[in-house]
């Protein structure tokens, strides 16, 4: 039942997202954007830890704040310099969203074969 | 799956939602369509200033009544002011403070109702202010003597620009089909106007092309509204 608790917080979070009177102005679409590239890719890297029973909860929080914080700076500096540089940080994260997606599918297809073995051993 | 897992996936999960919707609701609302955040500055301002306008033209209205009043009065005690007051009225004609009547030509310009082609710019299948402003600096070198943009006089003062996606006359936004009315000699003005070279004919040929809307007619009685706006003069004083 635990494994709920993450998608009642998503929906928690689009619900709060619904109601709130937030604006966003084209400026920081774009900062947002990049937030939730990181976000997604802290997931799916959690996610793939845990799999691997690697995870640590102080790795994981921090490194979704420290690369939020990088890929926030790289916009900045990209518009100061006029170089889009937060494509550099879009296509870096994009990637690691499919490699760590790649593994949770090796790891999730593992079990389901040892599982349908083992009912075939039984 | 330890707890702590479990939460720490919860709270960026969480941020991702709530992101994700701020986002969404962005690209979705009229803010993003208009796109360029200065454009939407200025037709906020533009709106302030429109209804301040609004306000404005009706003190100047009752301005108006009492000075008319206070003309009448002493003209009638004094005849000496008879004649006086029919130069201010001459004069008051030709500036465009009185509604006037008259023959003269009627120019219809609209965008174009077509689809845009792939590859084409869509500029091309819409009226801009300078489109206007060639015709109407057309009609005034034809020897049109009073002209309107949808019932705004243009008087020395008019200003023909774009705002946005809107066209401002006299502080005025107008919206297609724009309807220039000039009066003057009817025949002269067409002749002129329809000259090979002049601007009617490059928007005939846009109209062909694009399908941009131009009608020219003349008209044996065109009726025009006065200017409506201030003509208090802040820093021009008359020389001694």
């Amino acid at each position: 039942m635990r494994i709920l608790i993450p998608f009642i917080a998503l929906f928690l979070g689009i619900i709060i997202g619904i109601f709130l009177p937030v604006q966003v102005t084209p400026f920081y679409a774009r900062y947002i954007a990049i937030v939730i590239l990181v976000a997604l890719d802290t997931i799916f890297g959690g996610i793939r830890t845990i799999l691997e029973f690697k995870f640590d909860a102080t790795i994981f929080l921090s490194g979704f704040f420290v690369n939020s914080l990088l890929g926030v700076i790289l916009i900045a500096i990209g518009d100061r310099l006029g170089v889009d540089l937060y494509l550099a940080a879009i296509v870096a994260f994009g990637v690691r969203i499919f490699q760590n997606l790649a593994v949770i599918r090796r790891y999730v297809l593992r079990k389901l074969s040892l599982k349908i073995k083992e009912g075939k051993d039984e | 799956m330890s707890s702590r897992a479990v939460w720490a996936l919860s709270i960026v999960c969480f941020i991702v939602g709530l992101l994700s919707v701020t986002q969404i609701k962005f690209y979705e609302s009229p803010k993003y369509t208009l796109f360029s955040m200065r454009n939407e500055q200025l037709i906020n301002l533009v709106e302030r200033l429109e209804s301040q306008r609004n306000d404005l033209i009706q003190e100047v209205t009752t301005l108006r009544e009492q000075i008319r009043q206070y003309e009448e009065s002493s003209a009638r005690e004094k005849t000496v002011l008879e004649g006086m007051l029919k130069e201010l009225n001459r004069v008051k004609l030709w500036a465009g403070l009185l509604p006037v009547k008259g023959p003269g030509v009627i120019i219809t310009l609209d965008d174009s109702k077509k689809k845009i082609k792939a590859g084409e710019n869509p500029e091309n299948y819409i009226i801009h202010d300078y489109d206007l402003r060639e015709v109407v600096n057309e009609l005034w070198t034809s020897g049109a003597e009073a002209i309107a943009i949808n019932e705004q006089r243009i008087v020395v003062t008019s200003e023909i620009r774009c705002v946005g996606t809107t066209i401002l006359v006299n502080g005025v936004r107008l919206s297609p089909p724009y309807k220039i009315k000039a009066i003057g000699d009817a025949d002269s003005l067409m002749n002129a106007i329809n000259m090979p070279g002049g601007i009617i004919s490059a928007l005939s040929y846009i109209s062909k092309e694009y399908g941009i809307i131009l009608k020219v007619e003349k008209s044996d009685l065109i009726e025009l509204p006065p200017y409506e706006g201030s003509i208090s003069l802040r820093y021009t004083k008359e020389k001694e």
